[in-house]
């Protein structure tokens, strides 16, 4: 795919090329804003925003990661969508667990080839994860999502988030520690190669 | 443990290799003698890396971006089902025209109107000697006609009766204006007085005497209607195939440009 040959068509109005940008990024974006917003709902809005911010804004794209700048905007809509939730708070339709946690649908981290108890404590790893995260200041979360899942450096991270290179580093930090704390109770949930050293 | 925040930053940015090699070589020599450093780093690593091995999430559906979303005109879809439209109906009218032209035997038509045709080339050529005489006395001035029929008996010295004009024998005044007309420029037509060279002049040229409305020339085109009639079949059915064509190649164009990938 040349993605520069594409960018050029989509800014000429070739709504094709702009959708097929969105068939080979709308994976990340979508983990983004679900990650951030922990809601499928609202990640699905604000991955579908994201997109259409994107095209119309295209012209504003001076060249650099392509992927970057589309995090960085569905970032911005995922803190549009948390704001917006606070000013209306709604209830959610999705069943809560006892803690009054969300009982999300974990198929998106179930393997076909994994055994059943495997898949099992993959599951439960994984909404553990969700949850931690769940409960990070949404600065952090976004930082830590961008570096740990996203696979970004701290350069990319902070042109993402628009803020200095010390805060990124900061907010990286905080949001690791504040992890590790919450997943101590979820140790006995890794896999045997992450136990060890522990 | 008491890490400070300073601490955690270092260690978290260590294991990222986002450190500076005089901070690298600071915490690596103080990981060697502080266990709770040592432990802290540990717990981040395990942390960083259980982060990071968590699946690649899938999106549930396609978040293609349609012209509706963005506001663009959709001149291309509004324009869509017109063209399509055009394109079928100017199809259907080809056909139809087509099948029409085939079925109808013009061969028999075409006979048909060259014989009409020729018939009235004879009438029309049968008809002046009759018909004009008549006109061009009507045409006449009325005193002229009067001094005519005063001049009529002096000429006449044999003082016989006149004959009485037929078909077949053409009477004096019309035998004169045959004559004249073979004559034709000859004939004193501007130096006659009497208006009857003037008249004679008109009938020697058809266009003054359809101008006066002396005679009714039917146009060329009129004695051909069915020749016409295939031209404009002809005409029609070209035109036809053409908008067909161009209307149903643009909506095609506009149709594989705007599909959505998929």
């Amino acid at each position: 795919m040349d993605e520069i040959a594409l960018i050029n068509d989509a800014r000429q109005g070739d709504l094709d090329a702009f959708n097929r940008l969105v068939l080979a990024y709308q994976d990340r974006v979508y983990s983004q804003a679900y990650r951030v917003l922990s809601d499928p709902q609202g990640a699905d809005d604000a991955t579908q925003e994201a997109f259409i911010s994107a095209y119309k804004n295209l012209r504003s794209f001076r060249g650099g990661s392509f992927r970057a700048w589309l995090l960085r905007i569905v970032t911005n809509a995922c803190y549009d969508e948390l704001r917006r939730r606070k000013r209306k708070p709604t209830t959610s339709l999705e069943p809560l667990d006892d803690s009054g946690n969300e009982i999300e649908s974990p198929h998106w981290i179930a393997d076909p080839g994994e055994l059943p108890e495997e898949n099992v404590i993959r599951a439960e790893l994984g909404k553990a994860i969700q949850n931690c995260l769940e409960k990070l200041p949404v600065d952090f979360k976004v930082v830590m999502v961008l570096v740990d899942i996203q696979g970004m450096d701290y350069l990319e991270a902070a042109d993402v988030v628009g803020k200095p290179l010390g805060t990124v580093k900061s907010r990286l930090a905080r949001a690791r520690g504040r992890m590790r704390d919450c997943l101590q109770g979820f140790w006995e949930l890794l896999p045997m190669s992450m136990r060890q050293g522990s | 443990m008491n890490l400070s925040d300073r601490d955690l930053e270092r260690l978290s940015a260590y294991l990222d290799g986002e450190i500076s090699r005089k901070d690298r070589e600071r915490l690596e020599a103080r990981l060697l003698v502080d266990e709770d450093l040592s432990t802290t780093l540990k717990q981040l690593q395990r942390t960083r890396q259980v982060m990071r091995s968590l699946p690649s999430m899938r999106a549930p559906r396609n978040y293609f971006v349609t012209a509706e979303m963005v506001g663009q005109k959709e001149t291309g879809s509004r324009a869509f089902p017109i063209l399509r439209f055009a394109s079928a109906l100017a199809s259907v009218l080809f056909i139809l025209l087509f099948l029409g032209d085939m079925l109808v035997p013009r061969a028999a038509l075409m006979t048909s109107s060259k014989t009409i045709q020729v018939a009235e080339t004879i009438m029309e050529a049968a008809e002046p000697p009759v018909t004009v005489a008549p006109q061009i006395e009507s045409q006449l001035p009325e005193a002229q006609a009067d001094q005519a029929m005063e001049m009529a008996p002096v000429e006449g010295e044999a003082a016989a009766p006149l004959p009485e004009p037929t078909l077949d024998q053409p009477s004096e005044p019309a035998a004169e204006m045959e004559r004249l007309l073979a004559t034709g420029v000859e004939s004193p037509a501007e130096e006659s007085e009497d208006g009857v060279g003037e008249v004679v002049e008109s009938f020697a040229e058809p266009n003054l005497l359809e101008e006066r409305g002396v005679i009714d020339i039917p146009p060329e085109d009129e004695t051909r209607p069915i020749i016409n009639y295939w031209k404009i079949v002809r005409y029609s059915e070209i035109f036809l195939i053409i908008l067909a064509l161009t209307t149903g190649l643009a909506a095609l164009l506009m149709y594989r440009r705007n599909k959505i990938i998929p």
